[in-house]
């Protein structure tokens, strides 16, 4: 059984101008310790998905207005308020972007890692304490004794995030999300935070879902991956498939954008246009004004999911 | 060869704090000829902003000097330095709060013509802003929008036009496709050679994004902690780097290719504040090969052959391990 299992997922925005169907109609699943990277450009629904499988949302004026998230079996979205406090922390922890401001400034990170471990596991003040030391310890912070005492504004970016991603991880959780956890890092912290969950997820197994719009940092890390644009999942697939063999005039397009550090084009190539306002998608496929393949049908009817061989799944009438 | 445009020596900015100062540039010396881009590259903090501003003065200096054209920039007074800043305009990365919200597009982009005096008639200007819209890939319909209307790539085209309105022969670009998605950002990016190629306009281009910088630079200057570290031409650079900072940076880049994950050379460590920067070699508290000498002596940067300038004790390029 699968440990995440989200389907036909639809999220919808309820605003002054309309709806927005900001997720609509997503579907994936994730094995216990695997990974899988969620893609995709600013707007394209990436994060209210994230923000989904914990009900994060805003509400309003966001809702889900369909679809179920079965997580360990149970579905998230028709879950009652104590249990998802239940979950939230310690089942599934949660990384986001800026460490600062996930963190509290005015407890030292110590009391901030300890405090989810009393509230789950409801241990003795010494036993959390002990339990931050150690996980401080885990996520690589040299002389974890001191740096538990310390406020977040004594400490570096780089380090505010591996305690973020100690706290996230205090409570032994199966799965964590990760809301672009390299994003506000300079490239060198990246990499070691990189090499870091990469670590993680191999010794204690933790399931990861990777929400970025950086398509190295998807190579890097991430067994599967999803694809998503203005809200609709376009292409699925195994990460080195995706990378060889990308099927979606979008995914194809996205990576031929990415300037490379070995070679040198004389152009870079570009996708036309660009991502059509939330609240004026156009009808059928909602790449189709800026896809080279359109075809009739592609302003008409919404592609479907459909499978293209070696593990890729893709939503494309030009491949249908 | 020909005078260079822009000829900048032992730059420095030093701010005041409690208890000392902070170097955020120490002694920056490079140069940049017409037509050319050069980029400066580093982590935050590394003071490649704060060198960028200096060159329009838009931060006084605390030392060194700047020629442009062969002027010195930094010995003009006032009305002097503002009729120069025609020739020198700059970019910024944040294309939301570099725009004015209340202004439309027209008098966005018509501003240093108004500041130069560079318009004889209100037919002249809204010609000739046109004309820039259409330039940078946007349209007259676009004149009496305000720039919320538009998207991201869309202000960083109207924020190009602006400075090109004066028709400068120097842009400095300061992370101007950072914020922007990666479609757009290859928009922007060509944009901004045809641009080049155009009107021979010459690119301080600050960036941390190497792939960018690979993609869009004549010659790349590699900075730490206020210091540059290394400077050469960008095929060099990205193929050989000698500084071990510079094959660090490279190799830490992630790559948009699974079947390439490497073993990197992952620096321990966080770059240190410049408030209290390491002794001798800034580098060297995360150098893989540091030795006694580092913490003792500033390497100079020197010449390492074909005019490649490295400022490391041990000035071999070492083999990356890809």
């Amino acid at each position: 059984m699968s440990l995440l299992e989200v389907t036909d997922l639809a999220v919808h925005l309820f605003t002054n101008r309309g709806v927005v169907r900001a997720v609509d109609g997503v579907s994936f699943s994730l094995d216990a310790g695997r990974s899988l990277g969620i893609v995709g450009e600013s707007g394209c629904g990436k994060t209210m998905t994230a923000l989904s499988l914990m009900r994060l949302i805003p509400e309003p004026p966001a809702r889900i207005v369909s679809g179920s998230i079965r997580f360990d079996g149970e579905d998230v979205v028709t879950m009652s308020s104590p249990r998802l406090r239940a979950l939230r922390g310690n089942q599934i922890g949660m990384i986001y972007q800026d460490p600062m401001t996930s963190l509290n400034p005015v407890f030292t990170v110590g009391e901030q890692i300890a405090e989810a471990v009393r509230l789950h596991r409801h241990d003795t003040r010494n036993a959390a304490w002990a339990r931050a030391v150690e996980v401080l310890r885990l996520v690589g912070i040299p002389d974890p004794d001191r740096v538990a005492s310390a406020y977040p504004h004594q400490l570096s970016g780089g380090m505010r995030q591996r305690v973020v991603i100690g706290m996230a991880l205090a409570c032994d959780p199966k799965l964590l999300v990760a809301d672009e956890p390299t994003t506000a890092l300079d490239v060198t912290i990246q990499a070691q935070i990189l090499e870091l969950l990469r670590r993680l997820q191999g010794e204690l197994g933790t399931g990861i879902i990777l929400i970025t719009h950086d398509l190295g940092v998807i190579a890097d890390l991430v067994d599967d991956v999803v694809v998503m644009y203005a809200g609709k999942l376009v292409e699925h697939a195994p990460v080195r498939r995706l990378f060889a063999a990308p099927r979606h005039p979008y995914t194809q397009g996205l990576l031929r954008s990415v300037p490379s550090l070995e070679t040198r084009e004389h152009r870079l190539l570009t996708i036309d246009g660009t991502v059509p306002p939330a609240h004026a998608m156009p009808n059928g496929c909602r790449f189709n004004p800026r896809c080279a393949l359109v075809r009739d049908i592609c302003h008409e009817q919404e592609p479907p999911l459909v499978d293209a061989g070696g593990g890729t799944q893709v939503a494309c009438w030009a491949l249908t | 060869m020909n005078a260079p445009l822009l000829s900048v020596r032992g730059l420095a900015k030093h701010f005041p704090i409690k208890g000392g100062q902070v170097k955020a540039v120490d002694g920056v010396s490079f140069e940049v000829a017409a037509g050319e881009t050069v980029a400066l590259v580093g982590e935050s903090g590394c003071g490649k902003s704060t060198t960028g501003r200096m060159l329009l003065r838009l931060t006084e200096p605390s030392a060194g000097t700047i020629s442009f054209d062969g002027v010195d920039l930094l010995g003009l007074g006032r009305t002097d330095l503002r009729r120069r800043r025609r020739e020198l305009q700059i970019v910024f990365q944040d294309p939301y709060s570099s725009l004015s919200p209340r202004n439309r597009v027209e008098d966005i982009i018509a501003e240093p013509l108004d500041v130069h005096g560079l318009c004889a008639s209100r037919e002249q200007r809204r010609d000739r802003v046109i004309e820039l819209l259409r330039l940078v890939g946007l349209d007259a319909i676009h004149l009496r929008r305000h720039p919320f209307e538009f998207s991201g790539g869309q202000r960083q085209r109207i924020a190009i036009a602006r400075a090109l309105a004066p028709q400068p022969r120097l842009i400095v670009a300061d992370e101007p496709v950072s914020a922007l998605d990666v479609s757009v950002q290859a928009q922007v990016v060509n944009l901004m050679q045809d641009l080049q190629e155009k009107f021979g306009l010459a690119y301080v281009f600050i960036s941390h994004d190497l792939a960018v910088v690979r993609h869009i630079a004549h010659r790349v200057a590699v900075m730490y902690l206020g210091r540059l570290v290394e400077m050469g031409s960008t095929e060099t650079l990205f193929a050989a780097p000698h500084h071990p900072y510079t094959q660090a940076l490279l190799s830490a880049a992630p790559v948009a290719d699974p079947e390439r994950r490497r073993t990197r050379i992952v620096l321990s460590g966080d770059v240190p504040s410049p408030a209290n920067a390491p002794s001798g070699c800034h580098f060297h508290p995360r150098c893989p090969v540091a030795q006694a000498v580092c913490r003792e002596s500033v390497p100079e940067l020197r010449d390492m052959g074909n005019g490649h300038m490295a400022a490391c004790h041990f000035g071999k390029p070492f083999p990356i391990s890809v």
